[in-house]
Formats: C-alpha cells, sequence, structure tokens
C-alpha cells in the first residue's frame, strides 16, 4: 500500500516525543518546562535520543522562552529596585509611612527582587530531568536564554539609569521641564519638586548597580539548581555501583 | 439615554449616600485604608501574599496565581504612599 510508506516505523514502547519533524516547540514558559518534563520522563525509560533529535529550531525555542522571561521577569525587577531604594533612603512611602522601619526596608528590598528571583527559581524546577540529551539540550538553551535576557535587561537598566541621574534629572535639564508646568501646578509647588528630584536622583545611580546584584542572582539561581541536582544524581549513581 | 435612566431613580440605588452620611462614608475608607494599606494589618497581608506568591507560583507550580499575588503586594506595600501623595497634591 503507497500510504504505508509514508508511516512513521512502529516503536515497541520506544521513545514517543514530539513530532516527526524533531522536538515540540515551545511557545512560552509552560510549554517548555512540560516539554522538558516529558523528554526526560521518555529518556528515564528509554534511554537517550539520538543527536539529531534536537534540532536548531528547537534549541532557538527554547533559548527565545528563556531570553524573553529574563527579558521581562529583569525589567519588572529593574522598574521596582529604584522604588525599593527610593524606600530605604526614606524619599518614597512604604505601606503609608515615610518613615521605614527596618523590616518595612527589607520588605521594600525583598519585593524589587522577588520576581525575577521567582522566575528563576522556577525555573530551576526542572533540575531534576537534566537526564538525556533532549533534556539537557533543552535546558541548558532555556537557562542560556535566562542569562542572556538577564545581561541585556542589565545593559538597558544601567544605560537608562545612567541617563536619567546625567540628563533627565540634572538640576539644569529638569528645571526648565518643571517650569513649564507652571500656569498648571503652583510656584511652590514646582519649587518643592525641583527640591525632592535633585535630592532623589542619585537613587537611580545605586539603582543600577544594585541591579547587578539582582541580575547575578537570576542567573545563578538556576545554574547552581541544576549542578547540584546533577552532581546529587552522580553520587548516587556512583553509590548503587558500590553496592551492585 | 443615560438622562432616561437617571430619570427612572436608577442610578440613584448606587449612590452609596443614600444609605450613609458623608461622615460615615469618608470614615469607612479611611478605616479600610488604615487597615489595609497601613499599619500592622497591610504589612502582615503584604508579607502573606509575597510568600504566597512564590508558594503557589514556584512551589505549587501555579505562575498565574503567584504573579496575581505579587502584583497584589505591589499594590498592599506602594498604594498607600500614593494615595497620600495624591491627598496632599490636591490639598
Amino acid at each position: 500500500m503507497a500510504l504505508g510508506k509514508d508511516l512513521p516505523p512502529k516503536q515497541d514502547g520506544g521513545l514517543v516525543i514530539g513530532t516527526l519533524g524533531g522536538a515540540e516547540k515551545p511557545t512560552g514558559l509552560l510549554t517548555a518546562i512540560s516539554a522538558i518534563e516529558n523528554y526526560a520522563m521518555n529518556e528515564r525509560e528509554s534511554g537517550s535520543v539520538p543527536h539529531g533529535f534536537f534540532t536548531t529550531q528547537n534549541r532557538v525555542s527554547f533559548f527565545a522562552v528563556g531570553f524573553t522571561g529574563g527579558l521581562v521577569s529583569g525589567l519588572v525587577a529593574a522598574l521596582l529596585t529604584p522604588i525599593a531604594i527610593g524606600v530605604i533612603e526614606n524619599y518614597i512611602p512604604i505601606f503609608g509611612s515615610h518613615e521605614p522601619s527596618l523590616y518595612d526596608q527589607c520588605f521594600a528590598f525583598a519585593v524589587s527582587l522577588s520576581f525575577s528571583l521567582g522566575y528563576a527559581a522556577f525555573i530551576s524546577r526542572v533540575r531534576g530531568d537534566y537526564v538525556g540529551t533532549a533534556s539537557k539540550s533543552a535546558i541548558n538553551n532555556l537557562v542560556s536564554g535566562l542569562a542572556t535576557g538577564a545581561v541585556l535587561k542589565l545593559i538597558i537598566a544601567l544605560v537608562g539609569f545612567h541617563f536619567m541621574y546625567f540628563v533627565v534629572l540634572a538640576p539644569q535639564n529638569i528645571g526648565p521641564l518643571l517650569l513649564k508646568l507652571h500656569p498648571l501646578v503652583k510656584l511652590p509647588t514646582l519649587e518643592w519638586w525641583f527640591q525632592w528630584l535633585g535630592e532623589f536622583r542619585h537613587v537611580f545611580l545605586i539603582s543600577s548597580y544594585v541591579i547587578v546584584l539582582t541580575t547575578f542572582l537570576t542567573v545563578a539561581t538556576p545554574v547552581v539548581a541544576i549542578m547540584l541536582s546533577v552532581r546529587g544524581s552522580r553520587r548516587r549513581k556512583m553509590q548503587e555501583k558500590k553496592w551492585g | 439615554m443615560l438622562s432616561f435612566i437617571s430619570g427612572t431613580g436608577l442610578l440613584d440605588n448606587f449612590n452609596p449616600l443614600n444609605y450613609v452620611s458623608q461622615g460615615e462614608y469618608v470614615y469607612w475608607w479611611s478605616e479600610a485604608y488604615r487597615l489595609v494599606l497601613s499599619g500592622f494589618w497591610g504589612r502582615l497581608i503584604a508579607a502573606l501574599c509575597l510568600v504566597g506568591a512564590f508558594w503557589f507560583g514556584v512551589y505549587r507550580k501555579m505562575p498565574g496565581l503567584g504573579i496575581f499575588l505579587f502584583f497584589i503586594t505591589v499594590t498592599i506595600t506602594y498604594l498607600g504612599g500614593l494615595i497620600k501623595a495624591a491627598l496632599w497634591w490636591t490639598n
């Protein structure tokens, strides 16, 4: 039968991953993690897939998912960081109070870190699935995408915050800009704003270096989690060999 | 169209000042603000929401709920200051 030639070869309990064109292409973080769990489960059952299975397009898809996540989650953290530093330096109120306690200061800092750390921790949950060719390749590409996105976010934030400090909020620029609001806003209010912005601008400089720490933690979280998991499973295997 | 509805008095049913005095109404809102956006309860709710964001988003693999709780945390943490600034601005 002619049609029979087009059918894939039967697999006797072997790998059933994705479509004929290779592994499935993730559209978002959830589908990427589901795909990795699927590869890992199949590779535990039936051994590693052939090297050609995970195509270049699959690698790029996983990289893109990690990259988008790293960039977006990092930008949320980048927006919250100057606010947190503003709270710590008593410029911005927290819980309606202008005099933050130590708890409030720590909480503001924790909130600014949480989004990107949570994202990195969510990706780290695949650490146990680092088992065969396909799952390893998928995880490597996802994490390297996350790292690239985080580094790009770092560059954007560094440039943006320095631009805020040296150009936008520089006294010679912010003064004329505020004066344009004069008919709408009273002069004493504008004067207060000018003074506040003049004092607040150094927060952007501090934030641009705090973001380096955030980026480091975002990248290090999944990398360390995967390394620890790999070391743990290697030790387990050696122990099993010893015990026969 | 809207004048027809207001003519029937239908929209008046939604006006809270038909049921409570203005002073009482303002008191309720300031109490709600004091309870949720500032003080001990605001801090407790925000901390629980942040822990919940990690618990549901990372541990229970429910990122949608995690993100929702995170944004509630941010709202409770900073909205109080924003309202204060808005009130200062209008006064």
